[in-house]
């Protein structure tokens, strides 16, 4: 029924709000882990890779709204050439991880797969971009390593995300709270 | 970049401004540090969005932005333009492209620093998502009270125990997601006020008579 289903999406309209706190608390943690200035891991993508398993299409670009808009908040760079990169390269991250995870079937990706996809796209834009509008085409002869240092953080964030998924108890009992 | 304020690096712009009209303060300084024609006034508005930044309670790094700035003066270099003004064996050092380079480093620059130094955590957001954005914001500041309880030794099991205690999910239990109900913010006072207009006047002003 409509109505129900409604209610139903009402009622999880906390837990993506919950999801888009722990993006936010996850691009805090990543301050414990050295890494060049120029540089971010993308551990604030975490969440988003759990939540492709339990939200709509709808929730999810909520969820993406909040990491965004929250992050350019906290860390105030809401009218900066920073969140314009880091919302650009979120939304394309997402958009190949969403539709990795809905057109693969299930078994033939982990979490790590689609999480060096959403890294590898996050990254190409954010170079494109950089290219286009602060460092120059000059600026192409750093792809690489950039690029480079993507796919071991994507790696790294796909691994800790299959790890949550398969040992947290919150996320299974989550689940369940939402299939009864 | 710049490290978020704590209880050491107050906000001090806090007390004078209300969130809303300092977001827009600081959007309008942008538009001058983007639209300004002259390398100068991008300079002059890049340091006050630094003082602004510091005012903030922001620690800023400032060899970051040396490297950010001199990063973009080397690429635009990279690639010749105007007049040369010395050759390094085959390769034309041209003041086009040095100055073309140095504006954006400052730009770039100066866009991060007015930004740090004029949205303030306390920003309202207008509608339903204002509402959801209050909610998460107010589950993050949960979480980051219990930052210290994450065990670099057991990181997933300490996150997962710091989720329970924020989202239980036990039989009987339920998630506590009343909204923080945030103190309203007082008004923008009469300091506030010509700091703003005074500020914006003169990057106005600066940037009409150097162009």
């Amino acid at each position: 029924m409509p109505g129900s289903s409604k209610k139903m999406a009402q009622a999880r309209l906390p837990l993506v709000a919950f999801f888009g706190a722990l993006s936010l608390f996850f691009a805090t943690l990543e301050y414990l882990f050295p890494t060049p200035p120029w540089f971010r891991l993308g551990l604030a993508n975490l969440p988003i890779l759990l939540a492709l398993d339990f939200f709509t299409f709808p929730e999810l670009l909520l969820l993406l709204l909040l990491k965004v808009i929250g992050q350019g908040i906290v860390n105030g760079t809401l009218a900066s050439q920073a969140f314009l990169l880091s919302s650009s390269g979120s939304l394309a991250s997402f958009v190949v991880m969403y539709m990795a995870f809905r057109l693969i079937p299930r078994g033939w990706i982990s979490l790590i797969g689609l999480s060096l996809a959403g890294s590898m796209a996050s990254n190409t834009v954010q170079v494109g971009l950089s290219m286009v509008l602060i460092f120059g085409p000059a600026s192409g002869i750093i792809a690489p390593w950039f690029l480079g240092l993507g796919t071991l953080s994507g790696l790294g964030i796909g691994w800790g995300a299959e790890t949550l998924k398969r040992y947290s108890r919150w996320l299974r009992r989550v689940k369940l709270g939402q299939s009864s | 970049m710049a490290k978020a304020r704590n209880s050491k690096h107050p906000d001090r712009l806090d007390a004078l401004l209300h969130p809303t009209p300092r977001f827009l303060w600081g959007l309008a300084l942008l538009g001058v540090l983007v639209l300004a024609p002259r390398w100068e006034t991008r300079a002059a508005v890049m340091l006050f969005g630094g003082v602004l930044a510091t005012l903030a309670g922001k620690r800023i790094s400032f060899s970051y932005f040396l490297l950010l700035a001199g990063t973009v003066v080397v690429f635009h270099a990279l690639a010749p333009f105007g007049k040369v003004l010395i050759m390094l064996g085959n390769f034309p050092l041209t003041e086009g492209a040095l100055l073309g380079g140095w504006k954006n480093g400052l730009t770039m620059a100066g866009l991060v620093f007015v930004s740090l130094g004029t949205i303030s955590r306390q920003l309202h957001l207008p509608g339903r998502f204002g509402k959801l954005w209050a909610l998460t914001f107010s589950w993050y500041e949960q979480l980051m009270e219990s930052k210290s309880r994450v065990h670099p030794g057991a990181i997933l099991l300490s996150i997962d125990r710091i989720l329970e205690q924020h989202y239980p999910t036990r039989p009987g239990s339920s998630p506590v997601w009343t909204q923080e109900q945030r103190s309203p913010h007082g008004p923008t006072k009469a300091s506030g006020w010509a700091l703003v207009i005074l500020s914006t006047l003169a990057a106005v002003t600066l940037a009409v008579a150097l162009r």
